[in-house]
C-alpha cells in the first residue's frame, strides 16, 4: 500500500512537471479555445458559435461550429454539399 | 451547386486582401516573402545521408537517394510553403489566421449573416542534387484551396503549381510562396 502511495505521489508530480514544462502558449492558447467552444456548446446560440468562429477561424471546432450554425438556421437554407473537413490530400494531383 | 469564386453576386472574390468592410469588421492579408534560389554551400563533409536526415528532421519522407542526389516528399508538417497572414476582425473580435491553415472560416457578412469556410492542403517534391560542397534544390510544391459558403454552396476548387522564387495567388487573393526552409537548413 505504501508502494503504491508513493507511486502515486510520484506519477502526481511528475505529471505536475510534465505540464509545468509544456510551452504555455500553446497550452494556453488550446484551454482558451476550449473554453470558448465548451460555452458556445452550452449556449447552442448563434452568437455563441460566432464568437468562437470569431476568435478561433482556424481552430479546432471549426467544422462543427458552422455545422451548428447550419442547424441553427443561421444561413437560411443549406445546399446539401460535400463533408467539411474531408482530407483534400487525394485532391492533389 | 457551383460557382466560380469571381463569379457575379459573390461578394468574397477577393475578400481576404481588399481589407473589406463587413458590417462588423474587417479583413486584410499581409503576403509572404518570396524565397528565391541559389546554390547552397553544404558544410565539409556533408553527403547525401547527412542531407536526407536533415530533410527527415523537417519533416519529409526521403523517396529516392543516392551518392550525389536524395529525393523527398512531404505535406504541410514540413512548413515549406508560405501563405502570409489574415486579419480578421469581427463580431468585436481579432484573430490572425495563416494562410496555410488547413480549414479556416472568414466572415463576408454578418446581417445575413455569410461565412466562407477555406481549405486549403499542399503537397511538396523536392530534389537536391550534391556537387562536391555545393547542394543545387529544386523544390516544387502543389497547392489546393477550395471554398465553401456557410449555406454550403461551393466554389471552383484551384490547384498550382510554386517553384522556388515563385508564388501564386488564389482567387481569394491569397498569396503562397515557398519559405526557403530547405535552403535555410542545409547552409
Amino acid at each position: 500500500m505504501a508502494k503504491l502511495s508513493k507511486w502515486a505521489v510520484f506519477t502526481r508530480a511528475f505529471l505536475m512537471a510534465l505540464i509545468a514544462a509544456s510551452p504555455a502558449r500553446v497550452g494556453s492558447q488550446s484551454s482558451a479555445e476550449d473554453q470558448v467552444w465548451s460555452e458556445a456548446q452550452a449556449a447552442n446560440t448563434t452568437e455563441g458559435y460566432n464568437t468562437y468562429l470569431s476568435l478561433h477561424p482556424d481552430g479546432a471546432h471549426v467544422v462543427e461550429a458552422v455545422r451548428a450554425l447550419r442547424s441553427l438556421g443561421a444561413f437560411g437554407n443549406v445546399t446539401p454539399s460535400r463533408g467539411l473537413g474531408e482530407s483534400m490530400e487525394g485532391d492533389l494531383y | 451547386m457551383r460557382k466560380q469564386l469571381l463569379g457575379v453576386g459573390f461578394v468574397a472574390a477577393a475578400f481576404l486582401v481588399s481589407g473589406c468592410v463587413m458590417g462588423s469588421g474587417t479583413t486584410s492579408f499581409s503576403p509572404p516573402r518570396v524565397a528565391g534560389s541559389t546554390p547552397i554551400r553544404l558544410a565539409a563533409g556533408t553527403d547525401s545521408a547527412a542531407v536526407a536526415a536533415q530533410l527527415q528532421g523537417l519533416g519529409l519522407t526521403i523517396t529516392r537517394q543516392g551518392a550525389s542526389f536524395v529525393e523527398a516528399t512531404g505535406g504541410g508538417e514540413s512548413k515549406l510553403v508560405d501563405c502570409g497572414t489574415l486579419r480578421q476582425s469581427a463580431f468585436g473580435n481579432r484573430s490572425e489566421i495563416p494562410g496555410t491553415a488547413q480549414i479556416s472560416t472568414f466572415y463576408t457578412s454578418d446581417e445575413p449573416l455569410e461565412i466562407i469556410v477555406r481549405e486549403f492542403a499542399y503537397r511538396s517534391v523536392v530534389r537536391i542534387d550534391i556537387d562536391g560542397q555545393t547542394a543545387m534544390l529544386n523544390e516544387t510544391h502543389r497547392v489546393a484551396a477550395r471554398w465553401q459558403t456557410g449555406d454550403g454552396q461551393e466554389f471552383a476548387p484551384e490547384q498550382h503549381t510554386i517553384g522556388l522564387g515563385e508564388s501564386v495567388i488564389f482567387a481569394d487573393g491569397i498569396e503562397c510562396a515557398t519559405t526557403g526552409r530547405i535552403s535555410q537548413t542545409l547552409r
